[in-house]
């Protein structure tokens, strides 16, 4: 038995060798002088967008007496993107013996400084894949930048994305505890609120039902409740969530946004709605391409924002 | 500090209930199963091998089920592992306490399922007349040391797996292999020379061991292989964490 398999698998590598010797490998072009101009290019689009901006920031922190709670400094967030598809250990084995993995960069960030200050609701806005996402993640401590300086407190942050993190077959009411629990509250402190997220999602006589049965409007209450309940969170990060749900409850999910902030609490809100940002926000950050275009009042910014490309066409 | 430590242990808890939960969702029986399963397993092993060894063996039932719970307990317990981060990815984003916590939550779970099999394995030592004994407590002892060895390799898997879905397929070749090494079901005397140094290499057949002596027996199991054990035990921990801290945030960014 074994040896039949011995054979097997030294058979298929040297098939595989000789057929590599007969056709040889694929060509891998080699990104390094590629990389080097496209890291200057990104360092000039920087410079250039942060030469407007950084007047204005200096301004806003000399308008404000208390430090900042959000305090983001040149952050840039490089991804290596390979190339040449690695997708199994054998591959990538023998393309770093032979020196062959080649790397492409990307920017998600690119050298990105902005302040949010106490009592703040910032909205994020940016087309599909500028970066917003992966600004929210290192704000709330689940990826580290790879340069650059972001000074907040994570123990404060909390992140609520929509619906994510349920497990479909468990009941609600289990949910409730093991998302407070991942989230950081105590056994007590669930216990205690336990009641008010209930009734806060309006899902009174279903918390005994598994998630896998209810609408998707209802898991994104409950997962709201959760991560409003009580006063726990001082900064509140929230991405897509003020712009799904029926119009009962996003209201309602407003009110208690705004009974946070009146609290002391501090929103990191990312949504392609422009009626959103414009009605909620305090200040609005521009993102494109992952480089910082523009800071400053809602109304100034959505309105560049929506005729970005008017210009254009 | 402790208020976190508290927490972690919560979690720990929170997610062991949910994947226990999970795994008998839809079963009658449930959790019963982890008791019923190494019963069933031991009385079909025993009805084909015992007659066959019989004479190097005596209560191969008990020799047999040692074995089997111990297997058992690291191979789910690194199995488990070795998905957690990519089956959780949702939850580590909104997380703030250490990742390698829900590593852990793993092999916890497989140690409770362990505890549950531990009812099959009572039971059988009450039949066959096992008589208790101090050194009963390396059990104890014999636990903890492949509890590290398991979240240290389990910790490295789950690494490996957010790069690699191969290894998924990989490891089960592995942990057959190394199950015939282990000498669950056969005795080691039979072996050959050199297969029974490959033996004393292989941690799980080590902590079977001490595992059989110490209750099967009741004698203390050997100082040498007790010292091999938790060395062996501690590298991987050690090794473990520090592969897993090191290549945290880029598994994040994998992810």
């Amino acid at each position: 038995m074994f040896e039949v398999v011995a054979v097997a698998v030294a058979g298929t590598i040297i098939l595989q060798n000789v057929y590599d010797g007969l056709y040889g490998k694929r060509e891998i072009p080699d990104y390094t002088r590629e990389n080097e101009l496209f890291r200057q290019k990104k360092a000039e689009e920087a410079a250039a967008y942060m030469s407007k901006i950084t007047p204005l920031l200096e301004k806003e922190l000399s308008e404000h007496e208390d430090d900042p709670v959000i305090s983001v400094e040149n952050l840039t967030m490089k991804f290596k993107v390979a190339t040449n598809n690695v997708s199994g250990i054998k591959e990538y084995l023998i393309q770093t013996i032979k020196k062959q993995m080649s790397y492409k960069e990307l920017y998600a960030l690119n050298n990105i400084s902005f302040n949010v200050f106490k009592g703040e609701i910032v909205g994020i806005i940016g087309t599909n894949g500028s970066g917003k996402s992966t600004l929210l993640k290192i704000v709330s401590g689940a990826l580290n930048p790879t340069s650059g300086k972001i000074e907040v407190d994570h123990s404060k942050v909390q992140l609520l994305t929509l619906g994510t993190g349920f497990d479909m077959e468990l009941s609600a009411k289990e949910n409730v505890y093991l998302n407070g629990a991942i989230i950081g509250y105590s056994k007590e402190f669930i216990d205690a609120h336990y009641d008010e997220i209930v009734a806060f999602a309006e899902l009174e006589g279903f918390m005994e039902e598994k998630v896998k049965n209810f609408s998707s409007g209802m898991v994104s209450r409950l997962g709201f409740a959760i991560a409003t309940v009580g006063d726990a969170a001082e900064i509140l990060i929230l991405d897509e969530v003020l712009s799904v749900g029926d119009e009962f409850f996003r209201k309602k999910s407003l009110a208690k946004i705004k009974e946070l902030i009146h609290g002391g609490s501090t929103v990191l809100m990312v949504s392609h709605g422009m009626g959103t940002i414009v009605d909620n926000c305090t200040k609005v950050v521009w993102i494109e391409q992952g480089n910082l275009r523009m800071i400053g009042a809602p109304k100034v910014v959505c309105n560049a924002y929506s005729h970005q490309f008017e210009g254009k066409q | 500090m402790q208020k976190s430590r508290r927490q972690y242990l919560y979690v720990i808890q929170e997610l062991t209930s949910r994947e226990i939960k999970r795994k008998y969702a839809r079963s009658y029986l449930g959790i019963i199963w982890s008791v019923l399963n190494p019963l069933l397993t031991m009385t079909v092993l025993s009805a084909i091998f015992s007659t066959m060894f019989k004479r190097s063996i005596e209560n191969f039932p008990i020799y047999y089920l040692t074995g089997y719970i111990i297997w058992q307990l690291y191979s789910e317990a690194t199995r488990a592992s070795m998905t957690v981060l990519v089956d959780n990815k949702s939850l580590l984003i909104k997380t703030k306490i250490p990742k390698i916590v829900f590593v852990m939550s793993r092999s916890y779970t497989a140690l409770s399922n362990f505890f549950f099999s531990c009812i099959a394995y009572a039971l059988m030592l009450a039949i066959f007349r096992i008589t208790p004994s101090w050194t009963w407590l390396f059990f104890f002892y014999d636990l903890l040391i492949i509890m590290l060895f398991s979240v240290g390799v389990g910790a490295i898997l789950s690494i490996l797996y957010v790069f690699f879905a191969d290894i998924k397929h990989l490891y089960g070749v592995i942990l057959t292999l190394v199950m015939y090494l282990s000498a669950i079901f056969y005795p080691v005397d039979r072996l050959p020379e050199v297969m029974r140094d490959v033996l004393d290499y292989n941690p799980i057949y080590l902590f079977i061991y001490i595992m059989r002596t110490a209750v099967m027996e009741g004698e203390i199991p050997n100082t040498v292989v007790l010292i091999k054990a938790t060395i062996i035990s501690i590298v991987f921990f050690v090794a473990g964490i520090i592969t897993f801290n090191k290549k945290q945030n880029e598994v994040m960014i994998h992810i």
